[in-house]
């Protein structure tokens, strides 16, 4: 039960005082919405075009936007050396890793709920029926993301060139999912004339679910590793 | 279990008893021994394997180099990725510089295969790159995730921290292999195969270069992944040396 | 009664220099310490490892009995640590950092206890105010809030003077002692010779990794200091 109340207390504090400054979120958000200002600007003469490849934009966004959140996963704890504390506390260090996983999947998913907001609007999506599996579909790409990313992260916030160092070694980790939700692209986004045969969103989402397994089980072992003295 | 299949075992388990004697002999004589046997592998391209192939005509013959180095690179990162291990658990600076030195040299294995495989692809495809392909994308993120682990090295001047998170990326990387492969074999738009096809006549000849190739490659890199150890620790007695001195105020 | 620390053939190694080496010490439950020694002696190191902070590379250590390597997160329960370091959320208030860090112990809430805490460290009437805008003095008194708002059995302190001004230091030295005859064990580290023999019932010394002297006699010929204030 302990375990418990120190999980939900670090996602908690996270999420509420993210909530609250919106710092990391509004960045990230900016950031995403620019990308698809700029990619539906270049390809405005056509609709075909739009709906063509505005979902590789879409992905881009999320992708490259979520990297200015997670480069301030640990900033705060390592910024006071909160971190030091946090680690001296009766909590599986395990368990914080989990809870920072969990805070910063909310926050990075407030930002794409924004960008698919702005996707709709931008690149003319008036599929209301797939938003449901857009929304699924985004859900569990943004959790194999935070996965690796929190991982990363913790290794590369008090490195000089950190945030560069963390998208250099998140871009290749992520491409597995990256391949695994381009193929659903069609069956997500695409009107039926457009549409081609391709694997079912759902088949996506049980691989990126795998994936976040296989990932999360490791990552959990490995987190105390990286934070160790 | 045929005639055929345990061979291939005895063989392969000869050629790892092999490798691991190699390892007991000066590194001189390992490298001579590796630069010979690539040099034999020359000999039997050049004057025993068929010169064209039924598909591919001559440009099959980068094969002979292409398929070694892609081998050798699988095989070496994953040897970078046991070794990491080892590290978390010993917290061993040895261990790390055996698991970089290893890194450094399954990327330059990486690198060849990936040049000469832009090579043959121009010449039998017309074009240097195709997406989609499993084993091109694969060989293509290895090569990304594993140059961002020696500029994340570079990043770190702490010996102690770089050789642990070094260890945790490597783990996380070698990991990584076979998921790309997966995804992109079930996930791939379009494959573009690549079989070697062999003529009944000269399949033997074919296959024995083929593998005689692996295996002196193989050995090769061994001794240079031996020599970068070697510089690696002749670097970091150097270190300790220099923190002794600054902790004694010389 | 187990001590509260019994620390046996401790080694600890950061790649080729040996921070620690081979220390053998004990510290009784109910018991003051005070760990001297000059700058890259050890003594945070040593901290660290009797916080569970770190692990020794080789060596035994049990906390209350229980050894460390095998129940760390259980014995974390009954230390609380003022490292070195403020170890404060910046993006918190005072209020709301004990609120998070209580949020981690069992049983553990802001209550009548850690309001009193507050105002003994004479920070009564910042406590709502974002902790990024104390200076370092006040995030050291707001530390030694968060170290003991779980009521710790055993409390360990980095160099806690720093920072502090002389009224500061002073309130220190009486929490120091009024938690000692309250039955904490206290562990701190510092470099004031004088002072920790002030606070303190048992003084010892580190020096290279090693343990080099105990007792005021000890301490003060390994320093070359008579009576009087004298830091190292």
């Amino acid at each position: 039960m302990q375990q418990l109340r120190a999980l939900l207390t670090v996602i908690r504090w996270d999420v509420v005082v993210e909530i609250k400054r919106r710092e990391s979120t509004l960045n990230m958000s900016l950031f995403a919405l620019l990308v698809l200002f700029i990619a539906s600007y270049a390809m405005s003469d056509s609709r075909e075009l739009l709906q063509a490849f505005g979902p590789i934009f879409y992905w881009v966004a999320i992708f490259f936007a979520g990297t200015v959140g997670l480069a301030r996963a640990f900033l705060v704890e390592r910024e006071g050396g909160a971190i030091h504390a946090m680690l001296v506390a009766p909590m599986d260090v395990s368990l914080y890793y989990i809870g920072k996983v969990i805070a910063t999947w909310i926050y990075v998913m407030i930002m794409a709920g924004l960008v698919l907001l702005a996707y709709i609007v931008l690149f003319d999506f008036d599929d209301w029926s797939k938003l449901g599996r857009i929304l699924a579909t985004t859900a569990c790409f943004v959790l194999v993301y935070v996965i690796v990313g929190v991982l990363l992260a913790a290794m590369t916030t008090s490195l000089r060139g950190g945030e560069v160092i963390l998208r250099i070694l998140l871009f290749p980790l992520m491409i597995p999912a990256v391949v695994v939700v381009y193929s659903a692209n069609d069956g997500l986004f695409k009107t039926s004339a457009l549409a081609l045969e391709s694997p079912a969103p759902f088949k996506a989402i049980t691989v990126l679910l795998a994936m976040a397994a296989v990932y999360v089980s490791v990552c959990v072992v490995l987190f105390p590793k990286v934070v160790e003295e | 279990m045929t005639m055929e299949s345990l061979l291939s075992i005895g063989v392969s388990i000869g050629f790892v008893v092999l490798c691991v004697l190699l390892h007991r002999i000066a590194l001189a004589a390992h490298l001579l021994i590796g630069f010979g046997l690539v040099v034999g592998t020359l000999y039997l391209v050049c004057f025993h394997a068929p010169l064209e192939e039924v598909t591919l005509g001559t440009s099959y013959l980068i094969f002979y180099f292409h398929f070694p180095s892609a081998i050798s690179c699988l095989t070496i990162f994953v040897i970078a990725g046991v070794v990491s291990v080892l590290q978390l658990k010993s917290g061993s600076l040895s261990h790390d510089r055996r698991a970089s030195s290893a890194v450094e040299v399954g990327l330059l294995a990486c690198t060849i295969t990936l040049g000469t495989g832009m090579i043959w692809a121009e010449a039998a495809w017309g074009q240097p790159w195709v997406w989609h392909d499993p084993r091109l994308m694969t060989v293509a993120i290895m090569w990304l995730t594993y140059v961002g682990y020696l500029m994340f090295r570079a990043a770190v001047d702490n010996p102690v921290k770089r050789a642990r998170y070094s260890a945790v990326l490597g783990v996380m990387f070698s990991i990584n292999v076979p998921v790309v492969w997966f995804a992109i074999r079930f996930f791939g738009k379009v494959s573009h195969p690549m079989e070697i096809e062999f003529a009944e006549d000269v399949r033997t000849i074919m296959k024995t270069t083929q593998w005689f190739g692996a295996a002196a490659f193989f050995i090769l890199y061994l001794g240079l992944w031996r020599l970068r150890y070697r510089a690696q620790t002749i670097h970091g007695e150097l270190e300790r040396i220099g923190e002794t001195f600054a902790a004694r105020k010389i | 009664m187990s001590p509260a620390f019994l620390v046996e053939n401790l080694w600890k190694k950061y790649g080729y220099r040996n921070a620690l080496s081979g220390i053998d010490l004990e510290i009784s439950a109910g018991d003051c310490l005070a760990i001297l020694g000059p700058n890259g002696a050890g003594k945070s190191t040593l901290l660290r490892v009797l916080a569970t902070r770190s692990s020794p590379t080789s060596g035994r250590v049990s906390v209350l009995g229980q050894d460390v390597s095998k129940r760390a997160t259980q014995l974390r329960e009954k230390i609380g640590v003022v490292f070195h370091e403020p170890c404060l959320r910046h993006d918190l208030s005072l209020i709301q950092n004990l609120q998070f860090f209580a949020g981690l112990y069992p049983d553990c809430r802001v209550d009548e206890r850690a309001l009193s805490l507050i105002e003994t460290v004479g920070l009564a009437d910042r406590q709502h105010d974002p902790v990024r805008d104390f200076s370092r003095g006040m995030m050291q008194r707001a530390t030694l809030v968060r170290s003991l708002l779980h009521d710790p059995s055993i409390w360990l302190l980095d160099e806690p003077f720093t920072g502090l001004d002389p009224e500061g230091q002073r309130m220190l030295e009486t929490l120091l002692v009024e938690e000692h005859q309250g039955g904490r064990t206290i562990v701190f580290v510092s470099h004031d010779v004088d002072q920790s023999l002030r606070v303190a019932k048992r003084v010892v010394v580190i020096d290279d990794g090693e343990l080099r002297a105990e007792g005021e006699e000890a301490v003060r010929a390994h320093f070359g200091v008579s009576g009087g204030k004298e830091n190292v």
